[in-house]
């Protein structure tokens, strides 16, 4: 029961947006269609699906690469090559800005060459904005790809060798189809992660919808019509989750014993060949990790030298810190625990029966990661706002109390609820994952020595799935470090964040200023780059 | 009233597959160690969960030491069972040391009475040194028994093990069988075990549960269950057994292995059970048995003789007596048979 008024709450801010599907206004919509809206949708699908086809295309080719060939520094590769997760996708973004716009170095020394006659290509493109969040979003699809090609039982891959396929036949007829599930989750992630960015879209002014949500709800122009707009959104997160079911295909495919021990020997590479491979890795390590973060450090100790904007103030730095550690911190710390209880409560069990319902339910919690932080945060508005009127009128009329204190818009609760819905999917499906390779006479033990369910909950499968939970709560902690659109809406007054102070200096081009706070976050974002080089893949998924 | 466990036409079925479990009745006396013996799918499994209350009847009534646990209405949940169960893959937690996880299970002692109590079934069990291990640094045969311990240790009224030796290796299983027998007699315990296997069930076990499609075929001391089968599904279930068809006449049994004496009385057209150790093999140029085939298997041999077109029977022998296909021979019965009547599953009279 705990578990369905769990899911109960993180769904009611979505359901609050279907309201926005019942009455719309024609009118607006009519305008929006005659002028912004064909540009939005094709922006949108384009980016959604160039990041599919990219990611993909990058994530599997060096997935398999690390997997099935040995060169020259392989092993660090293989775990160096996740390092560009730890990137804000904004902060690419503006990086990529910076060095190839205009009046950035490359085009400079471009024209010192070749004359400003010879266009060079517009990073502020379709092109550009894909490349950008190709290059932070492809290990997403690396890291399952990886994991899966890892777990597939040599005896199959030796078995097509045998039969005179070659490695790369191989590739194509075995293994990527047996990968496909992981395969088919990651380019989700990173489409999912595409379709609901705001930053970068901002950055580079490339308007989509999930871009288009905040300014109709910060222009005011109409709130009632942000939420109608914010619903249609809706409707595409719906698109892609049943999209990931669609491609995932069947959820599992089982490997005969003997998996684990014994993995299809790599191929030694050699000659000219070896070096090739250590040079891609070496080349897609750079234009993703090494040269952008390179250049953040330069522009950030420059500006600690000489402060472009104002002067350098400790405090300031500090406070956003703090902010920006504490709504991570609460953030992850309530996700985790809220989505162990959904998750336990909603297990198949012998002792509780199988209860289908409920755990259809309680899966659709997962639904608010395919969501914008912008579609979110309206429907948290949409719901505590009246709340908060209420409650305060309340406060004035019985207690004569005149400062208007909103106990949900104008604290933190009302942005830490948003953060809740947002990532309950990755702190459930790290739970669930763990919670699913429990065995059930685990519990089955438990009970007939005696416990509760709640001590079984407590003592039994709290500390089995303790790598879940951590894997789970450093995945959202950085995720709500990283965190635009969101906090822009709900922040209460005056409180901002490393990211926001990042993104708002980015979008005034005040690159050395906005390389700070975005170093800050890129540091911490390490943390669970490590955590997942360790579980090597299985805490995603 | 001693009985422990009792049964009373007790069903269960799992959504619409046949009944898993169906009107099963019996009870189980205090101190005795129970076998419900079957093959895979037959109920025995599930009936060992409704006793524990990892399942709900459908209908019927169960008691613990009297006590109405499960029936109409009324479901104790397995923690306020007060039994002791062992799993069949031992499920020791493991994250918890040893004395941890035997500690878990009596949770209201104060810390030295469960000190105690955790040195005593470790004592008991044979391995008084390993509480401080975890599973993963125990051998298979030390994790059941760590497993045994935890189950004893709250002092239940009754310990279920299900396949208890299935996942020990064959050279383990019988020293082991022997051991869990010997400790579970030493503590008193009432227990029921599940198995498939009929050697395990009658050695360890005294009385055994025959089950097969959700029903209790035969209750019996393990004698009784090998020599007396009331049913030739039992006789064929529990051990060898050779069907010689013949005509019964009350205390005798006429067949093409000679005028046999029953061990119960029988009428009519019958199958005779025999038992391949029961037959004794003479070598005799005249004899009306040939040996077809010989497979011999250390402690002894089975020896395949056509008797004639329609009957070949198994015989069990020892290996100091050499026999090769092609040989004639004679045979001799040793003890009573049974008779079972034809095209019937009537009980024999």
């Amino acid at each position: 029961m705990l578990a369905l008024v769990i899911a109960g709450l993180v769904l009611l801010p979505i359901g609050q947006l279907v309201t926005g599907l019942l009455d719309p206004d024609w009118t607006r919509w009519g305008q929006l269609w005659a002028t912004r809206l064909p540009t939005l949708l094709e922006n949108t699908l384009l980016l959604v699906a160039g990041v599919g086809v990219g990611t993909f295309l990058l994530g599997t080719s060096y997935a398999w690469l690390v997997t099935a060939y040995d060169f020259p520094g392989r092993r660090v590769f293989e775990h160096a090559l996740l390092l560009p997760l730890a990137v804000p996708s904004f902060v690419m973004g503006f990086v990529y800005l910076a060095t190839f716009d205009f009046a950035g170095p490359v085009q400079r020394q471009w024209r010192a060459w070749f004359g400003s006659e010879v266009a060079f290509p517009n990073i502020q493109s379709t092109g550009g904005v894909v490349l950008v969040m190709t290059l932070v979003l492809y290990p997403y699809v690396y890291i399952l790809a990886r994991a899966a090609f890892q777990e597939q039982a040599a005896s199959t891959f030796e078995a097509a060798r045998v039969m005179g396929y070659s490695r790369l036949q191989t590739f194509l007829r075995l293994v990527l189809p047996l990968a496909r599930p992981s395969l088919a989750a990651g380019t989700s992630l990173a489409m999912m992660e595409a379709l609901t960015d705001y930053g970068t879209v901002s950055i580079f002014s490339y308007p989509t919808l999930t871009e288009q949500v905040v300014i109709e709800w910060e222009g005011r122009w109409d709130g009632d019509f942000a939420v109608e707009f914010a619903s249609m959104l809706l409707l595409f997160a719906l698109g892609m989750v049943v999209l990931e079911r669609a491609l995932r295909g069947r959820a599992k495919y089982y490997q005969a014993g003997g998996s684990r021990g014994r993995h299809p020997s790599r191929k030694h590479l050699r000659g000219g060949q070896r070096w090739l491979a250590t040079l891609l890795c070496l080349a897609l390590l750079s234009v993703a990790f090494i040269l952008p973060t390179a250049q953040l450090t330069s522009w950030a100790i420059s500006e600690m030298q000489a402060p472009s904007v104002g002067d350098w103030d400790t405090a300031v730095y500090t406070e956003y810190m703090t902010n920006s550690v504490r709504l991570a911190g609460y953030a992850a710390g309530i996700v985790v625990v809220l989505a162990l209880l959904v998750a336990h409560g909603a297990r198949a069990t012998s002792i509780g029966g199988q209860r289908p319902l409920v755990r259809g339910i309680v899966r659709l919690v997962t639904l608010g990661y395919a969501l914008p932080g912008a579609v979110i945060a309206l429907g948290v508005l949409l719901l505590v706002t009246p709340i908060d009127h209420q409650v305060t009128d309340f406060l004035e009329t019985h207690l004569g109390r005149q400062e208007r204190s909103l106990i949900f818009t104008g604290t933190m609760t009302g942005l830490l609820y948003a953060y809740i819905v947002r990532f309950m999917a990755v702190g459930y499906s790290s739970i669930d994952a763990s919670l699913e390779k429990i065995k059930p006479s685990m519990e089955e033990a438990a009970r007939t020595l005696g416990a509760r369910p709640w001590r079984v909950l407590w003592r039994i499968h709290t500390p089995l799935v303790s790598t879940g939970l951590a894997a789970g709560s450093i995945l959202i902690f950085v995720d709500v470090m990283k965190e635009l659109p969101a906090t822009l809406l709900l922040r209460p007054f005056g409180m901002d964040t490393l990211a926001l102070w990042s993104y708002f200096l980015a979008r005034e081009s005040f690159w050395e200023a906005a390389a700070l706070p975005a170093l800050s976050i890129l540091v911490v974002g390490l943390l669970p780059v490590f955590v997942l080089m360790r579980l090597g893949g299985r805490g995603l998924s | 009233m001693t009985a422990v466990i009792q049964f009373r036409n007790v069903s269960k079925a799992y959504g619409s597959d046949a009944r898993a479990v169906q009107s099963v009745s019996f009870s189980v006396e205090r101190g005795t160690i129970f076998a419900l013996l079957g093959a895979s799918g037959c109920g025995k499994t599930t009936t060992l969960r409704l006793i524990a209350g990892l399942e709900h009847p459908d209908q019927g009534e169960i008691r613990l030491d009297g006590q109405i646990v499960a029936g109409k209405d009324q479901h104790t949940p397995p923690e306020a069972r007060q039994i002791g169960m062992v799993f069949q893959d031992y499920a020791l937690f493991p994250h918890l040391s040893v004395a941890a996880n035997i500690g878990f299970a009596v949770p209201k002692l104060s810390n030295r009475e469960r000190r105690e109590r955790v040195e005593t079934v470790l004592e008991l069990v044979g391995l008084p040194d390993l509480h401080k291990r975890f599973p993963h640094q125990l051998s298979g045969g030390q994790q059941q028994r760590i497993a045994l311990a935890r189950a004893l240790a709250p002092q239940p009224s009754v310990v279920l093990l299900d396949e208890p030796f299935s996942n020990l290796d064959a050279a383990r299983r019988r020293s082991t069988r022997e051991e869990v027998r010997s400790i579970l007699k030493k503590a008193e315990m009432t227990a029921i075990f599940v198995t498939h296997d009929q050697e395990e069930a009658l050695s360890i076990a005294d009385e055994v549960g025959v089950m097969r499609g959700g029903e209790m075929l035969q209750i019996g001391s393990p004698q009784a269950i090998y020599l007396r089968p009331v049913q030739r599904d039992v006789a064929a279930f529990v051990g060898e057994a050779n069907f010689v068809p013949g005509q019964a006449h009350g205390k005798q049994v006429e067949c093409s292995l000679g005028s046999l004496p029953l061990a119960v009385e029988a009428e009519g057209t019958v199958d005779v059970l025999v038992r391949p150790e029961m037959i004794d093999l003479q070598p005799d140029p005249n004899g009306p048995g040939l040996i077809e085939q010989v497979q011999f298997l250390g402690y002894d041999q089975l020896v395949k003789v056509r008797l004639n077109p329609n009957l070949l029977l198994n015989v069990r022998t020892r290996t100091w007596l050499e026999w090769t296909p092609g040989m004639r021979v004679n045979t001799r019965i040793r003890g009573g048979v049974i008779a079972y009547p034809r095209n019937g599953s009537t009980q024999p009279a």
